[in-house]
């Protein structure tokens, strides 16, 4: 199983999939942390049969709300945030390689709910909470992987 | 607001908040009054980036690493910018291999920054699709092929700049390290795939629908004797311009305007300009190698080529020069003596421009006896082009303005998209406004 945690860690929230990754990491467990560039995303997973991807997401729900899509099987329901400019984020990766045929077997990706993006800032609580809940998820499931 | 359903206004404002496709944060606004053009304001609103002032008081060395952070997609045209006009202002001689593979470098940065603007980017609006995940869906043959074109860019980056975005090898005198023939030679086969590729796929570009628009524009562009320019030449124009980067200010001004956190260079007396693929093309033709020629000439681009939309064609052809270029430059390749030279610091003045992919960039750098910056000025690409692509707009749009708003609104981000504007780099930008009145 690939874990990659996407975001900025100077931004907020938008550290959430970052945080992920690099707690994943502490806890002696494979994870890469990513800046969610799409191009180098799908150059990332290329070969590799099972991918979790972490992210910020807003969909208008409560900070630290936990979303989760199997990407393989259902479009990510992305509305053009029209700043998206020459960056092709993990969404687009996602449909680039759906239209290509390059997406993984499997590829879960969970969606953080953030509140702020202010540079230099730090994830909000209710971020953090959710942080420590897909650790915990991946983790266990990491583990049950590995034990087979 | 009109929509396609609804009886057409004449007058109004058509207006795009947030444009997408381009790097930044900008809008477009644009004023109607009984179907005739009011104004044009091409805004760009991403914030000041303060790099000039962020310069000053740090050492010269520095000046390559802060300023490949300028861009992601161009960071190497302000590392370039900045080395060179350091080594000018030191009597610095690089040594010639150093400068192939400076050109090499820089052949990397077009070709990833083309490849990204001609398929992901700009051929969505000829074929009429939202974006390149609706391109790639029913062109994934092209879709693919663009996405390892791209990539081989990056590998071209990555292997002489430490890495592929924000490149760290660049050092005043030459490079931090300098890479044996053997890491270069990695690339050869997939050059040759790419070479192979970028010549067939140009006949796909040409086939696009193109608007019959032509302009009369002053094209600027280097000009060396007997190279394609990237790093260095003069800097000339149809109209008479031939100057030394240092005269740069004599000729060129940046205004402020309202509208914009980007300032909009003129030429004194003159007005607008355009820089980039086109102007290049148009002012160098001869120095093409065979190949890239050859591809234009199949393209039906005839020089001069005076239609903005036709600037996809002219990218096109510059990744086949920036890939015949690496292939050349690795071909003869033999590691230099040593990766840089060295130099004696002395306080100085120095100027360069070097051919960014969408256009002409220049730079001053004046620091002290100590080697500390006092003063900068880097012009990006994207601040000279903005008032041209406004003057564009103002005289396109009376050839679309009976058609629906979307289409009005498609076709005027289309005609932006001509220059690939970088607003990221240019602030110190888009969202469509049209008003009618």
């Amino acid at each position: 199983m690939r874990i990659i945690g996407c975001g900025n860690a100077d931004r907020g929230d938008d550290a959430a999939g970052i945080l992920v990754a690099r707690r994943l990491r502490e806890l002696g467990l494979d994870s890469i942390e990513h800046a969610g560039d799409g191009f180098a995303l799908l150059e990332l997973w290329h070969g590799s049969e099972n991918v979790v991807l972490v992210d910020a997401v807003l969909s208008g729900a409560a900070p630290g709300t936990v979303s989760v899509w199997d990407a393989e099987s259902e479009p990510l329901r992305v509305q053009d945030c029209g700043c998206s400019t020459h960056g092709f984020g993990p969404a687009e990766a996602i449909e680039i390689g759906r239209a290509l045929g390059r997406l993984p077997r499997r590829i879960r990706v969970y969606g953080i709910e953030a509140a702020q993006f202010e540079p230099g800032s730090t994830a909000s609580p209710e971020v953090l909470k959710a942080v420590d809940r897909i650790v915990g998820e991946l983790a266990r499931s990491a583990n049950t992987f590995a034990a087979r | 607001m009109t929509s396609s359903g609804e009886p057409r206004k004449k007058s109004g404002t058509i207006k795009v908040d947030y444009m997408a496709r381009v790097e930044g944060e900008g809008a477009l606004f644009i004023k109607l009054k009984n179907d005739q053009v009011q104004d044009v304001k091409l805004k760009i609103f991403e914030p000041p980036r303060l790099f000039e002032s962020l310069l000053r008081g740090r050492h010269f060395t520095e000046a390559p690493d802060i300023t490949a952070r300028i861009c992601g997609i161009c960071p190497v045209a302000y590392q370039m910018g900045s080395v060179h006009a350091i080594e000018r202002a030191l009597g610095i001689t690089i040594h010639p291999m150093v400068r192939q593979l400076r050109r090499l470098l820089y052949a990397g940065e077009w070709i990833e920054s083309h490849v990204l603007h001609i398929y992901m980017l700009h051929a969505p609006d000829f074929l009429g699709y939202r974006d390149f995940v609706e391109l790639a869906k029913d062109h994934p043959e092209e879709a693919t092929q663009a996405l390892r074109l791209k990539k081989l860019g990056n590998r071209i980056m990555s292997l002489l700049g430490g890495r592929e975005i924000h490149p760290v090898s660049v050092a005043v005198g030459g490079f931090y390290k300098t890479p044996e023939r053997a890491h270069l030679e990695t690339l050869t086969e997939d050059l040759k795939w790419a070479l192979d590729v970028a010549v067939a796929k140009a006949e796909f570009l040409a086939s696009f629908e193109y608007p019959d628009f032509e302009q009369t524009y002053e094209f600027v562009a280097l000009s060396h004797p007997n190279e394609y320019p990237l790093n260095e030449g003069r800097l000339v124009s149809n109209k008479g311009l031939n100057i030394d980067a240092s005269q740069y200010d004599d000729y060129f001004v940046e205004q402020h305007v309202k509208h914009s956190n980007a300032l909009h260079s003129v030429i004194r007396g003159r007005g607008s300009y355009q820089t980039g693929p086109l102007a290049r093309l148009n002012l160098n033709f001869s120095k093409l190698p065979s190949v890239a020629r050859q591809v234009a000439e199949h393209c039906g681009v005839r020089v001069p080529c005076l239609n903005p939309f036709k600037s996809i064609l002219a990218r096109a052809v510059e990744v086949v020069f920036a890939l015949d270029e690496a292939q050349r430059i690795i071909q003869t390749y033999e590691p230099p003596p040593a990766p840089r030279v060295a130099y004696d610091v002395h306080a100085a003045t120095g100027y360069s421009i070097t051919e960014a992919p969408r256009g002409i960039q220049f730079n001053r750098y004046s620091f002290d006896e100590n080697g500390l910056i006092q003063a900068v000025k880097i012009v990006p690409p994207t601040s000279q082009n903005q008032k041209r692509i406004e003057d564009d707009l103002r005289n396109f749009i009376p050839s679309i303005v009976s058609q629906p708003v979307e289409e009005i609104t498609r076709r005027c981000e289309q005609a932006v998209r001509n220059y690939d504007p970088c607003i990221s780099c240019a602030t110190h930008f888009l969202k469509l406004t049209l008003e009618r009145e």
